[in-house]
Parts: structure tokens; C-alpha cells; sequence
């Protein structure tokens, strides 16, 4: 190896490093920074809201949480209650009623859920709040639809749906 | 048989000034020869180098340095705070949908 090679292969191997190390002392600092707070911090930085905005939210969402960790609970019993009764071997009929009850519970809590979403984006200034608002349906009912679509778009799934020629 | 040469024999040295005899040189004949050297030289640099010339001095390395480490800390503070607003939203979203799976 040449006097040249071995410098420059020396002055890379310091840039490298050196770039590295920038890069993921940058990244964790600024990750940490981002994610630091309680579960609103991201809410405040993301909509620019004010303090007052803020507390008025918090109320919100101190008072969502009772609710939603009820339905959870409801949610849960009635999916153990479908389960027994699918381990008992009782009748189509007795197991269709418990998930249709299931399913009913579940849209309750959806629906809940974006009962809260617009009580919130309504606490936000009017841009802000549409923009939270979609960006909340998009997370949280998006994802269910992007399952649906998917069992709808597979051919090879056995759940595609068989309409008439 | 022993040869050796006597630089007072005056009649040897005239026939050896004969028998090669030194031309004039050819105007800026020095010049020439430099600059046929000088063109060699620079042939032979290769652009390692040049490159290697360049990373010692330390004016043109530390600026080089001091560029790639801006360059890496802007890049990696802007994927760490993407990455941490990601976690900050999913956890508020898991906050208040338990069924949430962050993606």
C-alpha cells in the first residue's frame, strides 16, 4: 500500500467514525427529546397548542380513560364468554348471539372512541383540530380498514368475496 | 602488461578529443531537460495522490472534518426526532385505542 492510500484510508476511517458518532449522538438526543413527556406531550408539540388548549385536552382525555378502560373490561368478558361458549359446544345459534353482542361492543367502543376525537380536535384551534381529527381515523379505523381491504383484495385468502358473473 | 593513463601525455589526450568529440550544446538545451522532468513528475501524481496532498493540510482537513460531522449530526437529528415523534404518537394513540398496533 502506498504512502497516499494509507493516508486516505486513515483520514476516512476518522470520518467515518467521527460521522457516526455525530450521527447517532444527534439521533438519540433528539429522539429522546421528541418522545420525552406524558402521553398529551406529543398531542401539544404536534398541534402547537397553547397551555390553556392543553389543560382543557387533559380534562378530556382524563375523562375519556374511565371509560374506555370500562368498555375494555366489557370487551374482555364478553370475549371469554364467546370463547366458553365455543369450548362448551353449545349451538350455532347460542355462539352467533354472543359474537354479534361482541362485535356490537366493540363498535361501541369506536364509536366512543371518536366521540372523544371530536370533543378534542373541537378543543383545538380549527385547522388543527381537522387535521387531528384525520390523522386520528386514519390510526385507529384505518387500521381496520386496510385489513378489510386486504381480505378483500387477496384472491388466494379464502375470504374474497364471490359476487354473480 | 601494465596500462596506465598519463594525463601530461599530451600526444594520447589529443587523439582521445578526437576520437569523441564533445558538440556544442543546443540553445536552452538545461530548460528543456527541466521541463521534460517537470512533465514526468506530474504524469506520475495519480489522484490518490493528489487526494492525500490534500489531507494534510490542516486548514482543507479540519473543514473536511468539521462538514461531515454537520452533515451526519443534521441527518441524525433529523431521523431521531422523527423516530421520537413516531413513539410519542403512538403512545398516545395506544393511549386512548387499546387495540392499537403501531405500525
Amino acid at each position: 500500500m502506498t504512502r497516499s492510500a494509507k493516508l486516505i484510508l486513515i483520514a476516512a476511517i476518522i470520518a467515518v467514525g467521527s460521522a457516526a458518532l455525530a450521527y447517532f449522538g444527534a439521533m438519540h438526543f433528539c429522539a429522546s427529546h421528541m418522545a420525552s413527556g406524558d402521553d398529551l406531550a406529543w398531542l401539544q408539540r404536534e398541534f402547537r397548542l397553547s397551555d390553556s388548549e392543553m389543560q382543557r385536552i387533559r380534562q378530556l382525555h382524563e375523562g375519556y380513560l374511565p371509560k374506555c378502560r370500562e368498555m375494555c373490561g366489557r370487551i374482555a368478558a364478553k370475549q371469554n364468554e364467546v370463547e366458553a361458549t365455543l369450548a362448551n359446544g353449545a349451538s350455532t345459534n347460542s355462539a352467533e348471539q354472543e359474537l354479534i353482542e361482541l362485535g356490537t361492543l366493540r363498535a361501541e367502543c369506536q364509536a366512543q372512541m371518536l366521540r372523544h376525537f371530536e370533543e378534542v380536535s373541537r378543543a383545538m384551534p380549527a385547522e388543527q383540530g381537522k387535521r387531528y381529527l384525520a390523522e386520528m381515523q386514519r390510526l385507529t379505523l384505518g387500521f381496520h380498514e386496510q385489513i378489510e381491504n386486504s381480505m378483500g383484495a387477496s384472491p388466494h385468502s379464502g375470504h374474497g368475496h364471490h359476487g354473480n358473473p | 602488461m601494465k596500462l596506465e593513463f598519463d594525463p601530461t601525455d599530451e600526444k594520447l589526450t589529443g587523439l582521445l578529443k578526437a576520437a569523441r568529440p564533445m558538440g556544442e550544446l543546443a540553445p536552452a538545451f538545461q530548460n528543456r531537460v527541466w521541463q521534460r522532468i517537470e512533465r514526468l513528475e506530474q504524469k506520475s501524481e495519480t489522484l490518490l495522490d493528489r487526494v492525500a496532498s490534500w489531507v494534510v493540510i490542516p486548514r482543507i482537513a479540519f473543514g473536511a472534518l468539521a462538514a461531515v460531522i454537520i452533515a451526519a449530526a443534521t441527518l441524525g437529528a433529523v431521523h431521531g426526532a422523527s423516530a421520537g415523534a413516531t413513539e410519542a404518537r403512538d403512545r398516545y394513540v395506544a393511549s386512548v385505542d387499546p387495540a392499537y398496533m403501531p405500525r
